[in-house]
């Protein structure tokens, strides 16, 4: 009896979280869009949407931009998989982390670093002037398509070299001993097999691309080319009569849309794909001659140089200018906008309430997302396999939705109850656990999975307690995929703007916001001093990260060598 | 002559993996190159293939120079079909584009009315045409293997290499499969190459058998030859799983130091020399008669149609099998003499 209980009290808990922290939300979302003023139903926002010209304008926007960006990360990501997994070119481990780099590092600040590099006075503006060569203008929507493209071409560039690490080599040679030349062989064999890592990790790419806001925010907004989360965006901070009824029929457009492309992706990728489970071969399978091999490596390393850190090292040297025109000289340069980031108490203030929210939301999505993913891979529960697919879904509806979605349900979640939830600390924390809970389940349960199960059932055969049992044998073994989860969501939120945009209030503004309202205000130089030192901050947490894997690492093999 | 490999080298930095391997095979023959794990017999056929570049040696197939240090013809211009121990489909195409793909690829110029003849015999032969529009991953294991024949053998190559071809299926259809692969031998024409390390497969498949150790030949000879007279204690135990007893040897005769056993025949001047004769499990007797080398029965293995007993002489280990009827328990004191 008493087991059957406990089970059942488990059950409620996960359902209620999964439909408080995930389904509501989203409910409550599309019911507002279905509503009038006084509660009633009504389509008048959709009806009013088809003859908003802005908002087609938004959608056609969404579409052209995401879709360009997206076949163009394919292209690159396609191409630096290739590279890295197929042949003899050297610095891969160098090229891969150039390739991420762009993902890793918020779009704002590379967008940011972009603009100072590509803006007129700046170095390359002046020489493509002398050389009459047509200025770079990022404010386009090409410019737009551009800095998706690069940002998220890792998206691709990661799907496809695990897939093609994965098609054995003895495919590829059985088509050369029918007689088939090697790149014919990589065209006929090698492609179609790795298509649906293709066409998922380009999907992927388009979810992202929908999903992101800094970009257009930071090139789109002052030239007006609206997309979708950006128009809500501006709807939403407009505070116009229904403004919050009509982002909510806007976010419906986004979701779908979001939506479609999912689906797209289930429909390819469930191809036949039938060494899904194939080990990853890291061989060498197309020999390059060594001055070829020279000129690629050479190439695709400055190429992805030039975009990745080049515009940043750009933005570091420039915020320490005093003027527009670039230039060396001891009287041009100052410190003041680097003194500004570290004395300025708008910055302090954000910077302490990014660590802030970041740090909690973490180490709650850690303590949540562990349990979830224990509870899903070793007890089988369905009801965390369902909090686990509810938690995928939020990942993939965009931020601005996801954000929309949540301030309309915290600050009422039962009719009649007021939180006065909306501009506090807490609904942003909340934020970012829904949005990133995800992320800690996929790694955590990557962990539990890489455990053996007989190695906990050893343990307790060996008289330990599930307490030395948690303590002693499953902690030591998931900390460190674990943590890497964790990890990455403490920074994705410490630098996240999609959601704090529309969610922070004056009091709880966050970095992201921060460097996005010195840009909007035109202080070039604030912003980029502000974007150096987050990055210079993140390239730190990064090392130490490494530093302590390195040294776990160590501790391990010694113990083993015993 | 058909295919002469020869004086073949390989070493991957300075790790030798084999060298001055040296063979002709003939037109249609059907050769095994056996060998324990990690002899380099898969290096031989990928080098074979033209995969990997030879670090020495050279090999000739019908005058046409495909390996030497210098320059390796590449797969695709090598008359050959090739059958791999992971099978290696493409998961995207059915088995008919499998069969197909050789000819699109090698026989560009032929007529389509000939090239759907190829398919369709290729097809009958694997046994394959009522399967032909599935998708390996509607295939059981030896049909897969069927699919990885067909498409070897559908351009109607020259040369057939086979890799570990039926180490990936279990044990019955292996045994089944070696008919198979000898049907579709003797209907093609095709040399055979086949790499293994069951030397079951080796000795009731070919006409030739080439055991392979650690970089370099054994022996090549018919699968009787080896197996009857080794040519180093290698071959004899590998094959034979021979006994070496130690004693004597008057040219044709031989007596064991530890007893009355005794042998008369030819043996390879490699045991000779070191004064041991090599004697395989089947040719030992036991008797409780006093005749002999005296030993003891450590194990005894009951496996149907004869049993296997483990027996020690002072420190040597032997391996005998008895027919049924002649049966001992363990612990007996018994002794050993030759057949």
């Amino acid at each position: 009896m008493k087991k059957y209980f406990k089970i059942s009290k488990e059950k409620i808990i996960f359902s209620l979280m999964a439909l408080v922290l995930f389904v509501f939300p989203l409910i409550r979302l599309i019911l507002l869009s279905l509503t009038k003023e006084d509660g009633s139903f009504s389509l008048d926002q959709y009806y009013y949407f088809l003859s908003d010209s802005r908002a087609l304008e938004s959608v056609i926007n969404t579409l052209q931009i995401s879709i360009s960006a997206s076949l163009i990360s394919a292209l690159c990501g396609i191409i630096t998989a290739f590279l890295v997994g197929y042949t003899n070119i050297k610095y891969k481990n160098l090229i891969e982390a150039l390739v991420l780099m762009p993902f890793v590092i918020p779009a704002y600040v590379i967008t940011l670093a972009w603009t100072g590099l590509t803006g007129p006075g700046s170095v390359l503006s002046q020489y493509l002037a002398a050389h009459m060569i047509p200025g770079i203008d990022l404010f386009t929507i090409h410019g737009i398509i551009g800095m998706l493209g690069i940002c998220h071409m890792s998206v691709v560039h990661v799907t496809v070299v695990h897939m093609l690490r994965k098609v054995p080599q003895e495919v590829g040679w059985a088509a050369r001993a029918s007689g088939c030349s090697q790149w014919k062989t990589l065209l006929k064999v090698d492609l179609p097999m790795v298509m649906p890592a293709i066409a998922g990790g380009t999907v992927l790419a388009f979810l992202a691309d929908v999903d992101n806001f800094a970009i257009p925010a930071f090139l789109g907004i002052s030239s007006n080319i609206p997309v979708l989360s950006t128009y809500i965006y501006e709807k939403i901070i407009g505070f116009g009569p229904n403004s919050f009824t009509y982002g909510a029929v806007l976010s419906v457009v986004l979701s779908l849309i979001a939506l479609s492309g999912a689906l797209l992706s289930t429909l390819l990728v469930h191809e036949r794909s039938y060494q899904e489970s194939a080990k990853e071969n890291f061989n060498i399978r197309i020999w390059f001659s060594p001055p070829v091999r020279r000129v690629i490596e050479i190439g695709t390393v400055s190429l992805l140089t030039i975009f990745s850190i080049v515009p940043l090292v750009y933005m570091a040297i420039t915020a320490l200018l005093r003027g527009f025109t670039f230039s060396l000289d001891a009287e041009c340069l100052t410190l003041d906008n680097y003194i500004f980031v570290f004395t300025n108490d708008g910055v302090r203030e954000a910077v302490i309430n990014s660590l802030f929210m970041a740090g909690t939301a973490s180490v709650i999505c850690l303590i949540l997302g562990t349990l979830i993913a224990y509870m899903s891979v070793r007890k089988q529960s369905k009801v965390a396999s369902f909090l686990n697919q509810c938690a995928s879904v939020m990942y993939s509806v965009p931020g601005i939705v996801l954000a929309l979605a949540l301030i309309f349900y915290w600050s009422q979640p039962i009719p009649g109850l007021n939180t006065g939830l909306y501009g506090t600390f807490t609904i942003i924390i909340l934020g970012y656990i829904t949005r990133y809970m995800i992320i800690q389940i996929r790694n955590s349960s990557a962990a539990f999975l890489a455990v053996a199960e007989a190695a906990e059932q050893a343990a307790l055969a060996s008289g330990s307690n599930s307490i030395t049992l948690w303590v002693k044998i499953i902690m030591p073994q998931i900390a460190i995929p674990a943590l890497a989860g964790t990890f990455f969501i403490f920074l994705s939120a410490f630098t996240e703007l999609t959601m704090s945009s529309i969610m922070a209030s004056a009091s709880t503004k966050t970095i992201g916001l921060q460097i996005f309202n010195l840009q909007q205000a035109g202080d070039y130089s604030l912003a980029a001093a502000l974007s150096a030192v987050i990055v210079l901050f993140m390239g730190i947490i990064y090392g130490l990260q490494k530093l302590i894997r390195l040294l776990l690492a160590r501790r391990k093999t010694y113990e083993s060598d015993n | 002559m058909s295919l002469i490999i020869d004086k073949v080298s390989m070493q991957y930095g300075k790790t030798k993996v084999f060298s001055d391997v040296s063979i002709n095979i003939n037109k249609g023959e059907f050769l095994s190159i056996l060998g324990p794990s990690g002899c380099g017999k898969t290096s031989l056929l990928k080098i074979l293939a033209g995969f990997v570049k030879p670090t020495g040696g050279q090999i000739m197939m019908d005058d046409v120079l495909y390996s030497d240090k210098y320059k390796t013809l590449p797969p695709e211009k090598r008359d050959m079909g090739m059958v791999f121990q992971s099978f290696a489909l493409w998961p995207h195409m059915t088995v008919r584009q499998h069969v197909e793909f050789p000819l699109q690829c090698r026989h560009k110029y032929m007529s389509e009315a000939e090239k759907e003849n190829l398919v369709q015999s290729a097809l009958d032969i694997t046994g394959l045409t009522d399967l032909q529009n599935r998708y390996p991953n509607e295939l059981s294991g030896g049909q897969r293997q069927r699919v990885s024949l067909a498409r070897a053998i559908a351009a109607k190559p020259a040369l057939l290499l086979m890799d570990e071809p039926l180490s990936a299926l279990d044990a019955n259809l292996r045994v089944s499969m070696r008919k198979e692969i000898r049907r579709i031998h003797r209907l093609t024409g095709s040399t055979v190459i086949f790499v293994t390390h069951d030397q079951g497969e080796a000795l009731s498949m070919s006409d030739r058998v080439m055991l392979f150790n650690k970089g370099h030949i054994e022996q090549i000879d018919t699968p009787k030859e080896i197996y009857i007279n080794p040519r180093t204690p290698f071959t004899a135990s590998f094959i034979g799983h021979c006994n070496f007893i130690e004693g004597q040897w008057q040219n044709n005769s031989f007596k064991a130091y530890d007893g009355n056993l005794s042998y008369i025949g030819e043996v390879a001047p490699a045991f000779r020399d070191s004064n041991i004769c090599p004697l395989r499990p089947e040719q030992l007797r036991l008797n409780d008669k006093g005749v002999g080398i005296p030993v003891t029965v450590q194990d005894k293995q009951y496996m149907g149609r004869e049993i296997h007993y483990v027996i020690t002489n002072k420190k040597n280990i032997y391996n005998i099998y008895t027919p049924m009827e002649e049966e001992f328990a363990v612990g007996e004191e018994l002794y050993a003499t030759c057949r």
